[in-house]
């Protein structure tokens, strides 16, 4: 796996990594998407929380790609410095989220 | 004209004649005044002295004539009167009657004729084409019985003033020169401190030396000008070694962008031309099989790409200092095995073993930055897989020192690949450095992962360091200290729990989470201990779930639409009555900001755990607060 690491649902059953999948495939992209709106419209209190929302989701599915920059959104929003890094983090954060939603699909077929 | 003008202005001498100049003009004006007005007052006082002696000496010939007067006694006068021949300035001299009649007379001039005097009785003088007359009463008995006449030449005071100005305008020269002189010997020190600075600001500014120090014994205000000056220099040199410094950096720093661009678009390049390359390749072909090979050949340099742009981006944050570090509580154990995991297909592809080895003490979950920690070992475990061609690769973490609330971690990566030569080894933690050329055509990778590896290290106060020997293998060592989880009470607590076999089966549980993913793991967990959880959006649904029903304990997340975690348990807190209101309160939160836990136990909540959760540790916290 390119982007994902899996290994905390290596001992759950078929029924439950399903259900999860499917949720992750469901919202990641919603949440992605808001981080986008967020950003463009410069409400980096929202952004914040998005970047919030996703991060634990972020560690559970093992993308080790976005661990430090989710982290580096979520501090960069709350405490409005360094906001040039944001456009760049960002692009990387919903190219990365997107390649590991799409990633699962295909482990799902 | 305007040349000479200028050359004899004032304002172009130098210094010392202005000095010289001021002080002389002042003492000769102010001597030239002096002996104007001695001059002039001994003009006046002579006069008057003339004026008082030849009225006494009118009196005592008035007086040694009072007999032969009254006797009628002229040639005795006239004897008497002629005395006065010894003085060569009185001109002629006459003794009258009381009716003004000649008794005796004098006189040097000849032709002089006393018929024309208009003789006045009383003390008086009169003045004339440089002639003095004296006219002076003889008294006898408070009878005015005649008077004395005398004519006196006042050339006496002009040969006087003559002589006397002559004396004067001698000691005005001397005085002069003598005062020039003390000026000339004192203006020394007024100017010479001047024109030394003069002097060295001229030469610093010719060849910017700002080495030049002038030397400063006294105390006065040239003394302290002199000092400040000193001092100035000092600072401006040290000001511009600054700047040198500091310009030196700046050029550094535009060196090492500007390599780090040209680096960089080689880097981004290849993979970049490896997948324009193979996308058209596989669009081209028809054959599944090749479009197959090619699409895993795109697969293969995206991922490479992928990683030179990681690289970049974290290169970069650090270098201006970007970086950001998690505290969080993570297993050490746990995390290396995820690295070895990650590193394991590539080892399995070269046939070489990889092992790892933690020491028995290191405490089982520290507080830091797995993210960092799993990105330095991947970056060292990487580089030894990758330059190991047969062999092993071992992992070895070993306690190097601990006190009550951290821990020393020295981490080792040890291989037996192809070694660095000792010549390369200061060179290897720079960033785009390779051990040679050929590794990099031979291994590829940008050479930035080291650099970056290392300052992940000191930005977290650990140091790195290096041994190899060539063709025989390569050991990296860094230590970094951790804070560590639990106080000794945590600890004793948990082991508490421990023995009595942790349960929290049939525990009724409001999970209070409007992440449906966090929603999920949470009810299979608990589920999984055999939990009964009911599940509220947000806090307002978690106050109106709690109102009707009966919980042992909330697990809280903090951010929610409508109504947050800390408003909700504020409300628990203050709107139900006891024991409700005291319910055990569980903050669930996607991270460890700074001051966190106290905003949440200032909230009304008892503890906090970090999401995604580790299983059993959600476990020991619930039947910690349940029991």
């Amino acid at each position: 796996m390119a982007y994902l690491n899996l290994s905390a649902f290596e001992d759950k059953s078929q029924e439950y990594q399903t259900k999860i999948f499917d949720l992750f495939i469901q919202y990641m992209p919603i949440w992605l998407n808001d981080l986008q709106i967020h950003f463009d419209n410069k409400d980096w209190k929202q952004l914040a929380n998005t970047a919030h929302t996703i991060k634990p989701n972020i560690l559970l599915f093992g993308i080790e790609a976005l661990r430090g920059d989710i982290v580096d959104i979520e501090t960069i929003a709350r405490e409005r410095t360094n906001l040039d890094n944001l456009d760049a983090l960002i692009k990387k954060t919903i190219d990365i989220g997107l390649l590991a939603v799409e990633e699962l699909k295909s482990i799902m077929k | 004209m305007n040349k000479l003008k200028k050359l004899f202005s004032i304002k172009n001498l130098p210094l010392k004649y202005k000095v010289m100049g001021s002080n002389g003009i002042t003492n000769i004006i102010t001597l030239f005044a002096v002996c104007i007005a001695f001059v002039i007052y001994d003009r006046y006082t002579f006069k008057e002295n003339i004026i008082k002696e030849l009225h006494q000496e009118a009196e005592i010939i008035g007086q040694n004539n009072v007999a032969a007067i009254k006797f009628l006694d002229a040639s005795t006068s006239t004897e008497s009167i002629n005395s006065l021949k010894s003085n060569p300035y009185i001109i002629n001299a006459a003794i009258y009657t009381s009716d003004n009649k000649l008794f005796a007379s004098f006189q040097q001039d000849s032709s002089y004729s006393f018929d024309n005097i208009n003789v006045l009785n009383t003390s008086a003088e009169l003045e004339d084409n440089k002639i003095l007359e004296i006219f002076h009463p003889i008294i006898f008995n408070n009878n005015n019985i005649g008077t004395v006449y005398l004519s006196y030449d006042l050339t006496i005071i002009s040969d006087r003033l003559i002589k006397f100005s002559g004396i004067v305008f001698l000691v005005f020269i001397l005085a002069s020169i003598l005062g020039v002189l003390i000026s000339l010997y004192f203006q020394g020190f007024i100017s010479k401190p001047i024109l030394r600075l003069t002097k060295v600001v001229k030469r610093i500014s010719e060849n910017g030396n700002y080495s030049v120090k002038l030397s400063n014994s006294g105390s006065d205000e040239l003394s302290q000008l002199i000092a400040s000056f000193n001092d100035m220099i000092n600072k401006i040199k040290t000001q511009n070694e600054e700047l040198v410094k500091s310009k030196e950096i700046a050029e550094q720093s535009v060196k090492a962008k500007e390599q780090f661009l040209a680096n960089m678009s080689h880097e981004v390049r290849t993979p970049m031309n490896g997948i324009i390359g193979l996308s058209k390749l596989a669009l081209k072909t028809k054959s599944q099989d090749k479009q197959l090979g090619y699409i895993r050949g795109i697969v293969t340099s995206s991922k490479n790409l992928l990683v030179v742009i990681n690289d970049i981006l974290d290169i970069s944050k650090m270098d201006a200092n970007k970086m950001t570090f998690e505290a969080i509580e993570f297993n050490l154990s746990n995390t290396l095995s995820s690295v070895v995991e990650l590193l394991l297909p590539k080892a399995v592809e070269k046939n070489i073993k990889i092992t790892k080895n933690i020491a028995k003490d290191i405490p089982k979950t520290i507080i830091g930055d797995p993210t960092r920690l799993t990105q330095i070992l991947l970056n060292l475990g990487g580089n030894a897989i990758k330059f190991t061609k047969k062999g092993q690769v071992n992992f070895k973490i070993e306690k190097l020192e601990e006190s009550h609330s951290k821990v020393k971690i020295q981490f080792q990566i040890e291989d037996t690949g192809i070694g660095i030569a000792a010549d390369k080894l200061d060179s290897i933690f720079k960033s785009f450095e390779q051990a040679s050329t050929n590794t990099t055509r031979e291994y590829g990778g940008t050479g930035l992962g080291l650099a970056i590896s290392k300052k992940l290290i000191e930005l977290q106060k650990g140091h790195i360091s290096v041994k190899s020997t060539l063709e025989v293998g390569t050991t990296f060592t860094f230590y970094i200290t951790y804070l560590k989880h639990h106080t000794e009470d945590d600890k004793k607590t948990i082991a508490k729990i421990d023995q009595n076999e942790l349960s929290i089966e049939n525990a009724n549980i409001l999970l209070v989470e409007d992440n449906p993913i966090n929603q999920l793991v949470a009810k299979e967990t608990l589920d999984a201990f055999k939990a009964n959880t009911t599940i509220a959006e947000n806090g307002i649904k978690a106050i109106e779930l709690f109102a009707k029903n009966d919980f042992d304990i909330i697990l809280m997340d903090i951010q929610m639409p409508e109504m947050d975690g800390y408003e909700a348990s504020q409300k628990i807190r203050k709107t139900f009555e006891q024991p409700k209101k005291d319910i055990p309160i569980i903050a669930m939160t996607a991270h460890a900001i700074e001051g966190e836990k106290e905003r949440c136990i200032k909230a009304g909540m008892d503890d906090i755990i970090t999401k995604p959760f580790d299983e059993k540790q959600l476990q020991q916290k619930i039947q910690q607060l349940i029991k």
